[in-house]
């Protein structure tokens, strides 16, 4: 006997529409989301050596300082001797001096980038769904990382190069230390002799901080304190800095030129360099350093 | 009620008014707004010397002035990583040879069962060392300290732990003969109850040494800049009892109400869980008793009964844990009590809806009469 075919109720087949609907509606949703999360994608050409290009399906476009390129198919073509400096939607960069697939360039940074909505949103969602909420009373020592106490010192952090009393000539000037810390707990702190306290300038600076802040404001004769900080602890290191007008400057390089008595340039240079740096002269003598490293080459001694 | 407990995933992921209170506990109320510690005055036991941002020869010259007034016990709640000036590093290293009763501070950290310390760089041979840790989740208000922790056959003992040990050998038996692990921090005094005095004052000579005779004097920051927030915690004393705001307690303050507590052996017992448990199931049991006799019999004014009801029993579940901390010391949680009175509408709801389809199904009888409201 032939099955009898049995109709679907109305509620059945009613039901059965509202599952494509959802069915539909959830693929929907997640391609939307899929599509704001990688429609940000794109790096951006930051600097340049030599010669770089992009190959697509045997298409080569070479690459200039500004391109962006979001594509994650064809090849980074970089001539011996070149490297392209890369910046993701993140602002992350990273350098390339090899050739290779673009799909691993793009590897080479973070999956999920920093300014993706839809990825730190979803990200979130479910971090949150799934957190368990411990007890510090059932795991104590799980929750004992606090210290109830001051800390004095800068453990990981080595400054001591620096002298007390920086010259500053108006150059570009670049202060270095090392740093174990994790980012954004050192800070640099300036502040200019007899302004007011609250004219101080304050700044997150994990292994250096340029000087050129200063360049904007400057008089000879002016002096800064400047001071380096874990968090907003005791510092680390603190000095002064001196703003010495070009006199002045000139009259000390004069007085230790009178102390070298070397015949070769790039050795002379380096003396001079040594003795600014020791002086305090940084910004200065790290213009005679480079003058010394071009001599150098120059000559090949 | 329980099973909701049981569910894995977080469901107050968007409830702002958990998200607000997650940190909560209704017995700060307590402190922070009846202020009840304001009745214990300031403590003469203890003295806190505050540091400031003084360099390492400033603390040398002050540890050897506190010393001449022969304190019964100098403790620095100062964690020094490691070398700076060579002059008044060895300054400092003589003040603290020259100090009798000597604690210092180090942060300890755990590593599985494993315990790791941040040795301080100025521990001498008198020096008895002890961890400044408290327990607290980051930003969260610290209401626990352990007084000593074990790894394998070591003991490790707190910092106000030492310092009761060097100063008052039979608070420190008493405090060893307790439970240790975590342990509530009763407290009963805010930064104004303990006499401070500035490190400047003392190296200025404008204070009387003798004030230390025989007193704990704790080195360290102690600032009342509420904008200074550099070593400073959430504690029950916080002016704001919910919601976003600053750390308003120093460390140093904190290891000086464990000192009080232990001194005073007034330490906060804690209703166990199991009797928070029962004591919930019989007022909730009453409650919904109280409901559902409105629900069947009077259910135009059903509503307005239970919001009100639910209103009033919070604010005395409030109330009688604020009696217990501050009159008795006894801390009891109110939470699943609350959450069960607030719930009982929406189980009733469910609850009779079963009832009538228990009924439908299987002719089981119900209370409640025909279809459900």
């Amino acid at each position: 006997m032939a099955a009898q075919k049995i109709p679907y109720p109305d509620c059945v087949s009613g039901r059965s529409s509202l599952i494509i609907f959802m069915k539909t509606f959830l693929i929907l949703l997640f391609l939307l989301g899929g599509f704001c999360a990688g429609a940000q994608d794109s790096l951006l050409v930051y600097q340049l050596k030599g010669k770089v290009s992009l190959r697509i399906n045997d298409k080569s476009q070479p690459l200039k300082i500004g391109n962006k390129f979001g594509t994650r198919q064809g090849r980074l073509e970089i001539e011996k001797g070149g490297s392209v400096i890369l910046i993701s939607s993140t602002y992350q960069a990273k350098e390339f001096v090899k050739s290779g697939a673009v799909n691993d360039v793009w590897k080479s940074f973070p999956v999920v980038n920093a300014t993706d909505v839809s990825g730190k949103y979803f990200s979130y969602v479910w971090e949150q769904f799934t957190h368990k909420h411990g007890s510090p009373e059932a795991d104590r020592r799980k929750y004992m990382s606090n210290a109830g106490g001051v800390a004095r010192g800068c453990p990981g952090v080595d400054v001591v190069h620096l002298p007390d009393t920086i010259f500053y000539t108006g150059k570009s000037l670049r202060l270095r230390w090392t740093s174990k810390l994790p980012a954004g707990r050192l800070h640099f702190n300036l502040q200019r002799k007899g302004a007011p306290a609250d004219s101080s300038l304050r700044i997150s600076a994990d292994t250096s901080v340029s000087l050129q802040m200063l360049q904007q404001q400057v008089k000879p004769g002016m002096r800064w304190d400047w001071s380096l900080q874990i968090d907003k602890q005791q510092p680390c290191a603190e000095g002064v800095i001196v703003y010495v007008s070009p006199e002045q400057y000139t009259a000390t390089e004069q007085a230790l030129r009178k102390d070298i008595h070397l015949v070769d340039p790039a050795g002379a240079a380096l003396m001079l360099a040594l003795m600014l740096d020791w002086a305090g002269y940084l910004d200065a003598a790290e213009g005679y350093y480079r003058e010394a490293a071009q001599l150098k080459n120059r000559t090949g001694s | 009620m329980g099973l909701f407990s049981l569910l894995p995933l977080n469901t107050h992921l968007f409830d702002p008014i958990k998200m607000a209170l997650s940190d909560l506990s209704f017995n700060d109320l307590a402190f922070s707004v009846i202020k009840s510690h304001k009745d214990n005055g300031i403590d003469k036991r203890i003295v806190v010397v505050d540091i400031g941002q003084s360099s390492r020869a400033d603390i040398a010259a002050t540890i050897d002035s506190i010393n001449k007034g022969n304190p019964s016990a100098v403790a620095l709640d100062i964690t020094f990583a490691g070398p700076k000036d060579p002059v008044a590093d060895s300054a400092l290293r003589s003040a603290l040879m020259n100090t009798k009763e000597l604690v210092l501070a180090e942060k300890i950290g755990f590593h599985g069962d494993s315990l790791q310390s941040a040795p301080n760089y100025f521990r001498t041979p008198n020096a008895t060392v002890g961890y400044i840790n408290f327990i607290g989740e980051e930003d969260a208000v610290i209401r626990h300290y352990s007084p000593s922790e074990n790894t394998g056959d070591s003991t490790y003992q707190s910092f106000t732990s030492q310092i009761i040990r060097v100063s008052n050998l039979q608070s420190f038996e008493q405090l060893s003969r307790r439970s240790q692990g975590s342990t509530l921090i009763t407290y009963r005094r805010d930064a104004s109850q303990y006499l401070t005095i500035d490190h400047a004052a003392i190296l200025r000579g404008e204070v009387d040494l003798s004030v230390l005779n025989g007193k704990i004097v704790l080195v360290g920051l102690a600032n009342t800049n509420a904008y200074d927030i550099e070593d400073k915690f959430f504690t029950p004393l916080n002016k704001k009892f919910a919601g976003k705001s600053t750390p308003d307690l120093n460390g140093i303050y904190i290891h000086a109400n464990i000192l009080s507590m232990v001194m005073d052996q007034d330490y906060t017992k804690k209703v166990p869980g199991w009797l928070m448990m029962l004591v919930s199931v019989i007022v909730v049991w009453l409650h919904m008793a109280f409901f559902l006799k409105y629900y069947i019999e009077k259910h135009i004014w059903f509503h307005l009964v239970v919001k009100s009801v639910q209103l009033v029993s919070a604010v005395l579940f409030i109330y009688f844990g604020i009696l217990l901390i501050s009159k008795a010391g006894i801390q009891a949680n109110f939470t699943m009590m609350l959450g069960g009175v607030v719930l009982a509408v929406d189980v009733l709801y469910f609850y009779e809806g079963l009832a009538q389809w228990l009924r439908k199904k299987f002719h089981i009888p119900t209370v409640f009469p025909g279809d459900h409201h």
